[in-house]
């Protein structure tokens, strides 16, 4: 049995019994972590290629999720102390809850190689700009579902305007309602209509 | 009925008449005098457009009542967004129901900011163990273990008797459920308080509206058979979206049949929420609104789609046809990778449902099945919200050429008039429909 190719087709058991195997022959469990790595781009490739959707994507979280159990944490430090491609803060905006398509694009990031930090949901302007600071990425990815985003995204903007941070940081933004005429409604550079365009901008915008 | 054909004039008669024609014949996708312009609100906006907060109109139904009507009698729809309160806030504090976030909770986590709207809260509620209870005994499951769940107010309904032994020891055991302290508690919590009077609020709210805007030539939706699709009742009120999604994986069986049955139970009591909406008026249109959110193409493939979610959908649009209703699925997010299996059932059904898309291409939903199917939408939030009245005239323009041929189509927003959307947009759409929308005989 492949390794990576059970991950890729979402073998959970067969997968855990391999990774057992591995770490009981000795094996380094930083080799098993590149192993899972190249399984994760594949699975995002799959994505892209819209021959996976969200349950494949739920599921290989769950086997990495148990990987990590038998691993130990660890590695899951190692692995974020890593070189990354570059930094992606991200989370939803102010007065929104919402978490599903923010939580993709997170996973689509993650496994194309980027550092992404999230900072989860309904997060108020002066903590996205706190941890930009602290942070500093060279992406910043806004998420909301509901119309009330525009608007969250907008005070955002203009405050790291204020604080003479705008420069720093390129901004897209997506989710539920948010299209292409929000850009600039709340001056951000671009709009991704799914996470595959979030990886697509972000990768254009890190490597230039 | 009530006796409200004396009550209105000659005059309005014959426009309440005009606007009725016109939407009959559209949902029948007959060639109509002009295209209709529907209004269907977030339950906000009314507020954004008063002096009111968000918490007042879940809060005040009264209140929030009368500034509907002074809102939207403001608009020349065809047809006016019905008085449409999903959320009685009073009953939800009473029963501590969990599932929502809203302004104003009496609990403080589920509290959010006076202006901020309503949110579920996505969460696995039943286990992955519990569907062979749920599949063997739905209304025993939902009863006893999920309502106390996420209602700890009703917890008295995890005393429920086993319906199996009520012939039996019926006479003993249901008066003996009455006895039960925790069932005692549960009643005396509802008697003391006004919910129910914060519910009639709603329903007597909902009447005096639904009279004034008759009054003045308006018709409003009568939205009978109000549900979800089976597959998201599953995934949103019950299993959470993590749990139906791993399922699809480790336990397909077991979730299909499931939510079949969920489409079985759906289908008998079609009509049972119906007093909710209040009685009909002369001249409402009957619409079975059901939100499509997990089948759309950002969740599922069109294979997953086909075993998972369709034969449900499918089953709960049928029960409603053949008990009369007038299935309008709603179908947010983006559906393109939908479009032949909704023209497959627009073809066996014409002239029976509508179908309301959100974000489509909707000139190929014209081409494919607008000769059996009425379409309704698009109008995107954002452009209400950011863009101008010509913007908004020009886009409306588009959509009528795009759908408008040969009747079958109605103008509408994509998700409902926004929270946050321009008044003079909403302006706009309607006079922009009226603009291009006249069909030349």
């Amino acid at each position: 049995m492949d390794f990576i190719n059970e991950i890729v087709e979402l073998n959970e058991h067969n997968v855990d019994a391999l990774v057992k195997e591995r770490i009981q022959e000795g094996e380094d469990p930083l080799k098993i972590m590149d192993d899972v790595k190249k399984a994760m781009k594949i699975i995002g490739d799959k994505f892209s290629k819209k021959e996976y959707f969200l349950p494949e994507l739920i599921m290989s979280g769950e086997i990495l999720r148990n990987i990590f159990d038998v691993l130990g944490p660890k590695l899951r430090e190692s692995q974020n102390t890593e070189k990354k491609k570059g930094k992606v803060l991200l989370g939803t905006v102010a007065g929104d809850i919402h978490d599903i398509g923010k939580d993709v694009v997170n996973f689509m990031l993650d496994a194309n190689g980027f550092d992404v930090l999230d900072l989860g949901v309904d997060v108020p302007a002066e903590k996205f700009i706190e941890s930009l600071k602290e942070f500093k990425p060279k992406v910043l990815a806004l998420s909301g579902f509901l119309t009330l985003a525009y608007d969250s995204m907008k005070e955002i903007i203009e405050k790291l305007n204020a604080a003479g941070l705008r420069e720093s940081v390129k901004i897209m933004i997506g989710g539920g309602t948010v299209d292409e005429s929000i850009v600039e409604y709340v001056r951000a550079d671009a709009y991704g209509k799914s996470a595959v365009d979030a990886v697509n901008i972000a990768t254009k915008w890190t490597e230039g | 009925m009530d006796g409200g054909i004396k009550m209105v004039s000659e005059r309005i008669r014959q426009i309440l008449e005009e606007k009725s024609q016109r939407i009959k014949d559209v949902i029948n996708v007959k060639q109509p005098d002009r295209v209709p312009a529907i209004g269907f609100s977030d339950m906000f906006f009314v507020a954004n457009q008063t002096e009111l907060t968000y918490k007042d109109i879940l809060y005040k139904p009264m209140k929030a009542a009368r500034a509907w009507f002074k809102v939207f009698n403001r608009y020349d729809f065809d047809i006016h967004p019905g008085f449409f309160i999903t959320l009685a806030a009073k009953l939800n504090d009473k029963a501590d129901h969990q599932v929502i976030k809203y302004p104003g909770a009496a609990n403080p986590n589920l509290r959010l900011g006076d202006n901020q709207p309503f949110q579920y809260l996505d969460n696995e509620w039943m286990t992955v163990d519990e569907y062979k209870y749920f599949n063997t005994d739905m209304t025993g499951f939902l009863l006893r273990e999920l309502i106390p769940r996420q209602s700890p107010g009703l917890g008295g309904f995890s005393k429920t008797p086993a319906a199996s032994n009520l012939s039996l020891f019926g006479h003993m055991t249901l008066p003996l459920f009455f006895m039960e302290k925790d069932v005692r508690s549960m009643i005396k919590r509802y008697k003391r308080i006004k919910t129910m009077m914060a519910m009639i609020g709603t329903v007597l709210g909902q009447r005096n509206y639904n009279k004034k805007m008759k009054k003045k030539g308006n018709i409003l939706p009568y939205m009978c058979g109000l549900t979800a699709a089976p597959f998201d009742a599953m995934s949103i009120f019950i299993r959470g979206m993590r749990g139906t999604m791993l399922d699809m994986r480790r336990n397909p069986e077991e979730l299909k049949t499931a939510v079949n049955i969920i489409a079985d139970s759906i289908v008998r009591s079609i009509g049972s929420l119906d007093a909710m909406f209040g009685t009909p008026e002369e001249y409402s249109i009957p619409m079975s609104m059901m939100a499509i959110h997990r089948g759309s193409d950002s969740f599922m493939s069109n294979d997953q789609f086909e075993e998972f979610y369709w034969p449900s959908f499918k089953r709960v649009m049928e029960g409603m046809i053949e008990k009369g209703y007038t299935p309008m699925p709603f179908f947010e997010g983006e559906n393109n990778d939908r479009i032949p299996y909704l023209a497959e059932f627009a073809k066996e059904h014409p002239g029976k449902c509508i179908y309301w898309f959100h974000t489509i291409d909707m000139k190929k939903v014209k081409e494919v099945m607008g000769d059996y199917v009425c379409i309704r939408g698009n109008v995107p939030a954002s452009l209400l919200i950011t863009g101008t009245p010509r913007q908004v005239d020009e886009y409306v323009k588009q959509l009528i050429e795009d759908c408008g041929e040969g009747g079958g189509y109605m103008v509408d927003t994509g998700t409902g008039i926004p929270n946050e959307a321009r008044h003079e947009n909403v302006v706009a759409m309607v006079e922009a429909t009226h603009k291009y929308g006249v069909y030349r005989k």
